[in-house]
């Protein structure tokens, strides 16, 4: 079914509407949940739960692209629970690796000067990634978006690991000296 | 925690960024332009083999494609869509990176006339040049690695020029600084030579043309002539130079950290040992504590390192602690090797002589 279908099915309040949604994205919802909570039970629920978000943000929301709405809110659901979870539970995922990971781009503290919110702090990114070449871009939103692991985007890209580590890395540091050089404290 | 931060400001980027990077479900896939130049490159054989084709001049097919768009750099010109500059500086994405294609290629020596150049090797096995003006890359017989090795003309010097002075416009540059060329002297396994070459012209509107064709060079083209920049070896482009550095006190016995502290007054002197390459130079750095930048930090003492050595000593005595009025801050050892340099964790360091 088409996208503005299945928004219209939120607004008319269907019920039709989750069936459909799961049916089209459910799997998209899971895999970006599972990569993040790597358990089968709590990834369900998290999608779960994505649906019930949905339902209550449309109406009044109409997204534009609806599978990147419900990836943010399963993406958004599913830290919020990983943070939850048990510091044993910590140890699985990608979450470990990727949080040490974005240490990188920590900007040092003698140039900063300015505390942003979240919403400036995205609107940074937005400027970062647009300024990407489109490999490098995918493998960093991959890794870093949906937390997929290194193996998994070399083998969806058909390029080796280490390429992927390489890009990763490069992204990092041109992610830092953006912050730097716009003096954003985090 | 300013990680955690970092990824979920991530979650809120534009839709856009997000449905383009959408993992794959099905079956994974080559890049587009290695699966389409493969199959351009059979057909191209097929069609050699049939029709006993060659190229008018003889030219041994290599080509330049822009990276990230993945269009032909042709010999009639592109406008780059990969990056821009405005006039006043501002740089967006890369205005000229590039791979070559071809095969057979034995090695390939790269000269920018007035930019300077960031070679990569996306397969880690190769050397880098840090950003330089002229190098030679070593290709090799496997063709399927050309892809990963990329060009990336860094015009720093326009940037400069539009950010230095307010009053400077694209349209006010001098010629140099609006126009390069990249000559590319190519040396086929074979041992057939040919000259390439990419002009590339920044325009008024801060977008970038390049062009990719046959070049001559002449007896003024001076930068042709210039010698290569010196390597950066892959050991440390790639962090695989390890350090190890233990606080020892006056019997050599190891000093540990108390609470993540060092007491300088109890060590005799730190060894700095490391695997990979060996650097030219090891440097202690001090920085008192809550003034961490650039101009606080304070250089304890150089040491150079010669032949295969591969550990050097600092004395109590070289780095000085014990003359200081207070010491309460960080340490940091620094291995160099020519440009670059791989530096240690800051150790917290504090002087005390009744602890």
């Amino acid at each position: 079914m088409e996208d503005n279908r299945i928004v219209d099915l939120y607004w008319a309040r269907s019920e039709n509407a989750i069936v459909e949604t799961e049916k089209k994205y459910g799997k998209y919802c899971y895999h970006i949940a599972y990569n993040i909570l790597c358990g089968k039970e709590d990834s369900e629920e998290c999608v779960n739960d994505t649906y019930l978000r949905a339902w209550n943000s449309m109406p009044p929301q109409r997204p534009s692209v609806l599978k990147a709405f419900l990836g943010k809110i399963t993406r958004n659901l599913a830290l919020n629970r990983y943070k939850n979870l048990t510091a044993e539970k910590r140890n699985s995922g990608q979450v470990p690796a990727v949080l040490e990971e974005l240490q990188d781009c920590i900007p040092g503290t003698d140039r900063t000067e300015q505390v942003i919110d979240d919403l400036a702090l995205s609107e940074v990114f937005d400027r970062f990634l647009g300024a990407l070449p489109s490999e490098q871009r995918k493998i960093f939103m991959r890794r870093y978006w949906y937390l997929c692991s290194v193996k998994e985007i070399a083998v969806g890209l058909g390029v080796g690991e280490s390429k992927v580590k390489m890009s990763l890395l490069r992204s990092r540091n041109e992610l830092k000296k953006l912050l730097e050089k716009e003096g954003i404290l985090l | 925690m300013k990680a955690e931060r970092i990824l979920n400001a991530l979650g809120q980027v534009e839709d856009k960024y997000v449905k383009e990077a959408e993992p794959a479900s099905k079956a994974p896939k080559r890049p587009a332009l290695r699966k389409w130049g493969s199959i351009a490159a059979c057909l191209l054989l097929v069609a050699a083999a049939c029709f006993g084709l060659r190229s008018p001049d003889g030219s041994t097919g290599v080509s330049a494609y822009a990276y990230g768009a993945e269009e032909e750099i042709t010999a009639a010109g592109v406008i780059t869509s990969t990056g821009t500059i405005s006039n006043s500086g501002e740089m967006t994405g890369h205005p000229l990176m590039f791979f070559l294609t071809g095969e057979d290629i034995e090695s390939v020596r790269f000269s920018c006339k007035n930019q300077q150049l960031n070679f990569v090797d996306w397969t880690e096995k190769r050397d880098e040049f840090g950003t330089a003006q002229n190098f030679t890359v070593p290709y090799g017989e496997n063709a399927e690695e050309y892809y990963f090795l990329t060009i990336d003309w860094v015009p720093n010097a326009t940037i400069r020029a539009l950010t230095d002075r307010a009053d400077s416009t694209i349209a006010t540059l001098p010629t140099e600084l609006r126009e390069d060329v990249i000559v590319m002297e190519i040396t086929f396994l074979s041992g057939k030579t040919e000259t390439k070459a990419i002009h590339i012209t920044l325009q008024e509107d801060g977008s970038f043309f390049a062009a990719f064709d046959d070049y001559s060079p002449t007896a003024e083209d001076e930068f042709v002539l210039r010698e290569d920049a010196e390597t950066v070896p892959k050991d440390i482009l790639y962090g695989k130079t390890e350090m190890t550095i233990t606080f020892l006190d006056e019997e050599n016995n190891e000093v540990a950290a108390e609470a993540l502290w060092y007491n300088m007054a109890q060590v005799a002197q730190i060894s700095v040992k490391w695997s990979g390459a060996t650097p030219d130079t090891v440097q202690a750095y001090y920085t008192p504590s809550g003034t961490e930048t650039i101009d606080q930090i304070e250089l304890l003492c150089t040491k150079a390192v010669w032949g295969d050595q591969s550990e050097v000593v600092f004395s109590a005595e070289e780095l000085g602690f014990a003359e200081r009025n207070s010491v309460h801050g960080h340490l940091q050892i620094d291995l160099g090797f020519g440009k670059t340099k791989t530096s240690s964790k800051l150790y917290n360091v504090f002087y005390d002589l009744t602890a």
